[in-house]
């Protein structure tokens, strides 16, 4: 609904603004390969096995999405939109909500448009640079190297996985990536425009796939490769696709299962890594009650999903009040929505309604601020920070209190100045 | 609490100073049926005339978000505190929108100063240096933030780390810390919990252009003018405006709104009251 720089992209961009310096200017080259890769996008992008690669490229979507949503729209629908307000603009201010009205509505198609187009002008980069891993592959692996060495090597050995790794692995090669596709956007916009078209439809189809899949191989794939994580990233990206593909072709029920996949989906750039692990559903409340006793009150209601315990925690959300009070939502890095229903990654059903179903709000934890960022999530909705309407990104400190609706929560920082996951051991 | 059977009399008004154009918008909207109203002020910046459009979408846009709530039968007051930013937001993504439509409009931008009446209850919104008054048993203060870097001059000031008078002549005193315009929102100043509107208070909203008067001068007016209406201070207000000998005047829009007195409600309103509720 709001035409408006969603909080990821500025997440996204802030990173970006400022690459960090040792990498930026392997980040540079790399970019200027995905540019080129970029421009056989077009001709790439159907390829029938870019299909193995949607789950992954679907979660890398959403930060994509709100990178390019923000070029994108720049581009088409507030054309649109400021046609119609210079419309009104001559109106009597107390008389145009009509235009006003009609301005929002025909914007929103558009934002939902463009976020999946977007996410397909991503996905094609990827493929495009699959093809042309060969040569594609230092080049990535140079940027990448500079933040997780580890991901070289594998990239070498899994062509497959490269386009993933880009985004997965190197949240920083990824946000270049993005500008750069951002860029293409604003310097090419015709070419965008049509490659978003053709694009959306296809990524639709494969993003049902992709649930599908992950349905049926929800959590085995990549549980197996697990391990640290920054370069197992890689491997299970190579792994994972596959036997995806293989296993699940067919659609089905949405189980919790497919939520949860789901769930992760949108956490997109840096998570893989702790995604893995989430999968390990033996360590359930591993961190949680030991530290934390709010989490003794959850008996009140039945353990969700949303209960479900991931590994690599940046933080936790805590309903300290509201419908679920004693609840704790585990916060992994990447974009993690807050919505009602069973594929947001922060799962807030529990009877307060006044909570979207999707996307009501956004949290996602920024590796180079190490903090945790909260976001409205681009639509209607109100989310306050200790009191506070939340208009823009603003960074979350331990003890702020988040409500929306009637739900009010506190939040936990785990990763900060003192520690993150990247830290070495 | 009383019942909802008031009313609210409201004045606006504007002066374009001695600028070239008008950058501020003002606008206000009161329901017919409900004790239901807002007042929206909005003071652009931008030059080549953004600042101009800046406002006006800030100030419709804005309105047009809360006229969509204020229809609604009924909504539940929550909703309509919450529309507050939410419709906020649409006006920086407005402004977003003009700025992606026009290159050369970058630096528009626009503070955004909605106040919200609901019966005996009032809230606000407010981004930048737009100030709220409350005058309230003869005394005048600004009740909201001012997201400049005044507060911070006379913070300086009251340290002893600079002069009063340097304080109030700095440069810098009329920066914006917090504005509309398009992007990131630094500071918002929404109070979540209602306000209380007695008898005989009076709440000015109003672009910063109002400052050309000291709180005292516009106190004075207000205990003088306190029972004639709010046209009539506002009369005051924008003719002392007028004369105050200041070099390039700014722009200044004034809205002002008070409970209409008790006796003169119930003998005007009965026959309106049909769709209020007890508080």
């Amino acid at each position: 609904m709001f035409n408006y720089k969603s909080p990821l992209s500025r997440i996204l961009e802030k990173p970006a603004a400022k690459p960090e310096a040792g990498s930026s200017a392997q980040a540079e080259v790399d970019a200027l390969n995905l540019q080129s890769l970029r421009d056989t996008l077009t001709t790439t992008s159907e390829t029938s096995e870019t299909a193995e690669f949607h789950e992954d490229i679907d979660e890398a979507a959403p930060v994509v999405d709100e990178m390019e949503v923000a070029a994108a729209e720049q581009q088409t629908e507030r054309s649109d939109f400021f046609v119609s307000q210079s419309d009104f603009d001559d109106d009597d201010l107390l008389d145009d909500e009509a235009a006003i009205a009609d301005n929002i509505f025909l914007e929103s198609p558009e934002v939902v448009d463009v976020p999946s187009a977007a996410a397909e002008a991503s996905g094609a980069e990827v493929f495009a640079s699959e093809l042309q891993v060969a040569e594609v592959a230092d080049e990535v692996v140079a940027a990448i190297d500079t933040t997780k060495p580890s991901v070289l090597t594998l990239v070498a050995e899994a062509p497959k996985a490269t386009p993933q790794d880009e985004p997965i692995s190197t949240p920083l090669a990824l946000k270049e990536a993005l500008e750069i596709v951002a860029d293409t956007v604003v310097t090419a916009p015709h070419e965008d425009v049509e490659i978003g078209d053709v694009e959306v439809e296809n990524v639709e189809v494969e993003l049902a796939d992709d649930n599908q899949l992950s349905l049926n191989t929800p959590v085995e794939p990549q549980l197996e490769t697990a391990p640290e994580p920054i370069s197992e990233t890689v491997v299970d990206v190579a792994t994972a696709p596959a036997d995806v593909v293989v296993t699940a072709p067919e659609p089905a029920q949405m189980g919790t299962d497919v939520a949860e996949e789901v769930a992760g989906l949108p956490v997109p750039t840096p998570q893989p890594r702790s995604r893995r692990r989430d999968r390990i559903k033996t360590t359930f409340l591993g961190l949680e009650p030991a530290d934390n006793h709010l989490n003794d009150l959850i008996s009140a209601d039945p353990v969700k999903k949303s209960a479900v315990v991931n590994t690599f925690p940046v933080g936790w959300l805590v309903i300290t009040d509201g419908p679920g009070r004693g609840t704790c939502l585990t916060l992994t890095e990447g974009l993690l929505q807050i919505g009602r229903n069973d594929d947001q990654a922060l799962q807030l059903d529990f009877g307060d309604n006044g909570i979207s179903r999707s996307s009501h709000a956004v949290v996602a934890y920024d590796p180079e601020e190490r903090k945790c960022f909260l976001g409205h999530g681009g639509k209607a909705n109100l989310v306050r920070l200790n009191g506070s309407p939340v208009l823009s990104t603003v960074p979350m400190q331990s003890g702020d209190k988040l409500r929306i609706s009637e739900t009010t929560m506190k939040f936990v920082s785990f990763c900060d100045q003192g520690f993150d996951w990247r830290d070495e051991t | 609490m009383t019942t909802s059977a008031r009313r609210f009399d409201i004045a606006l008004g504007a002066d374009i100073g001695q600028r070239d154009c008008q950058e501020d918008a003002i606008a206000a909207r009161f329901s017919s049926t409900k004790d239901i109203g807002y007042v929206v002020v909005a003071d652009g910046m931008g030059g080549h005339q953004a600042g101009d459009i800046a406002s006006r979408l800030v100030a419709s846009s804005w309105s047009a978000s809360m006229d969509q709530q204020i229809r609604i039968e009924a909504a539940p007051e929550r909703i309509l505190v919450d529309a507050l930013p939410l419709a906020a937001m649409e006006a920086n993504a407005a402004i977003a929108s003009h700025i992606e439509a026009q290159a050369d409009s970058k630096n528009m931008g626009s503070t955004l100063l909605g106040a919200l009446f609901v019966e005996n209850r009032f809230y606000w919104i407010s981004i930048g240096d737009s100030p709220l008054y409350l005058y309230r048993g003869g005394v005048l203060s600004q009740i909201n933030e001012d997201h400049s870097m005044a507060p911070k001059l006379d913070s300086l000031a009251a340290q002893g780390l600079l002069s009063a008078e340097d304080a109030h002549v700095h440069p810098d005193r009329n920066c914006l810390t917090s504005a509309l315009m398009g992007g990131g929102i630094s500071r918002v100043d929404c109070p979540e919990h209602p306000n209380e509107m007695r008898e005989g208070d009076i709440l000015i909203a109003a672009s910063d252009g109002i400052q050309h008067l000291a709180d005292a001068e516009i106190e004075t007016i207000l205990r003088t003018e306190n029972h004639t209406g709010c046209q009539d201070i506002l009369d005051q207000i924008m003719q002392a405006l007028r004369d105050a000998d200041v070099p390039d005047k700014d722009n200044v829009s004034v809205a002002i709104v008070a409970l209409k007195q008790s006796a003169a409600d119930s003998q005007t309103l009965t026959q309106f009251e049909t769709n209020s509720t007890p508080s």
